[in-house]
């Protein structure tokens, strides 16, 4: 069932990137999009990650893909032509673009999932090479820092070792909301000034310049 | 054969493929846009998982999370440019905007 899932989340993806980088109109080329970010959220909740699908459907399809949208619609002149997308050479993009794929390929295929490891009685045994390569959600394993934030954290709500993310829990969102008060605390605060400022930045860039006429009547009003 | 690690890189290197080749071949900025876009969601997809299969925890997934707020703030700000571009050439081909070139 699991696999089934999967595969149909993997399908819708993969269909709408290959219209998004295929198609001959920019707006089929918009819309398969809405396809491509509906069925990585689905891949999301197939990884566990509840909270990051629903970010992935609030931010991308909610919000980059209106704006994507929208300077489709303000860049092209309706009626022309002009809304197709001329592709140009094909063939060196394919090229580059096939073999960028062989390589990440053999580096996925030829990694070992697993590897030989001398035990202490001088026995060699396979092992994971990744911590936890099955496939069992991964549990409460996360290093949690000892500083006056955790202590805190752990007076409000409890202590974090005791959260078991396995099936039937809350989800991710408050060990999420959790390691953003605690041991992300820094990058946090950064990138939200940071996603500020590109508002602010973006607003200011594609404002229009006032015409002297708007500007007297500025002035005259004030 | 039952979903792992590799079914999730594969879809994740397709997905980072085409977004490749839509950046390259494309000749409407936005389309580029689409392209950049297409690579950060197959980042995202590497990061969980690695968080869910490759022993990384939910730090990878909060690394995704950082990779969405990033690419919001890059898709207004390229939008913004976009705007100004179209304002000033009449033209969102990208290699018609050259006037920097002599």
């Amino acid at each position: 069932m699991f696999d089934i899932i999967f595969y149909i989340f993997g399908a819708i993806t993969l269909a709408g990137a290959c219209t998004t980088a295929f198609a001959k109109n920019i707006v089929y080329a918009a819309f398969s999009l809405l396809f491509t970010f509906f069925g990585v959220a689905g891949l999301y909740v197939m990884a566990n990650a509840d909270f990051l699908a629903v970010t992935q459907l609030l931010v991308y399809v909610g919000g980059i893909l209106i704006l994507l949208i929208f300077g489709v619609m303000l860049t092209s002149r309706i009626g022309a032509v002009d809304i197709k997308i001329n592709t140009g050479t094909r063939w060196v993009p394919g090229v580059l673009a096939l073999g960028m794929f062989a390589i990440l390929c053999a580096a996925f295929f030829g990694t070992a999932a697993t590897h030989t490891e001398k035990t202490a009685d001088g026995k060699s045994k396979t092992v994971s090479s990744w911590a936890s390569h099955d496939t069992k959600p991964w549990s409460s394993t996360t290093q949690w820092n000892k500083d006056a934030t955790t202590e805190i954290l752990k007076k409000k709500f409890g202590s974090p070792d005791e959260v078991k993310m396995n099936e039937g829990s809350s989800g991710t969102a408050s060990e999420i909301g959790k390691l953003f008060l605690s041991d992300f605390l820094l990058p946090f605060e950064v990138i939200s000034v940071l996603i500020l400022v590109s508002l602010l930045g973006a607003t200011m860039i594609a404002r229009t310049e006032p015409t002297p006429e708007e500007n007297a009547i500025a002035e005259s009003v004030s | 054969m039952t979903v792992g690690l590799n079914h999730f890189l594969v879809i994740g290197a397709v997905l980072f493929v085409l977004g490749i080749y839509a950046m390259l071949s494309r000749r409407n900025v936005i389309a580029v846009l689409m392209g950049v876009e297409l690579i950060l969601n197959a980042a995202n997809i590497n990061f969980i998982a690695f968080s869910r299969y490759g022993g990384v925890n939910i730090n990878g997934q909060m690394a995704a999370i950082f990779v969405i707020v990033i690419a919001a703030g890059e898709a207004a700000v390229a939008l913004a440019i976009v705007l100004n571009i179209y304002k000033n050439f009449k033209s969102v081909n990208p290699s018609e905007v050259d006037s920097l070139r002599d």
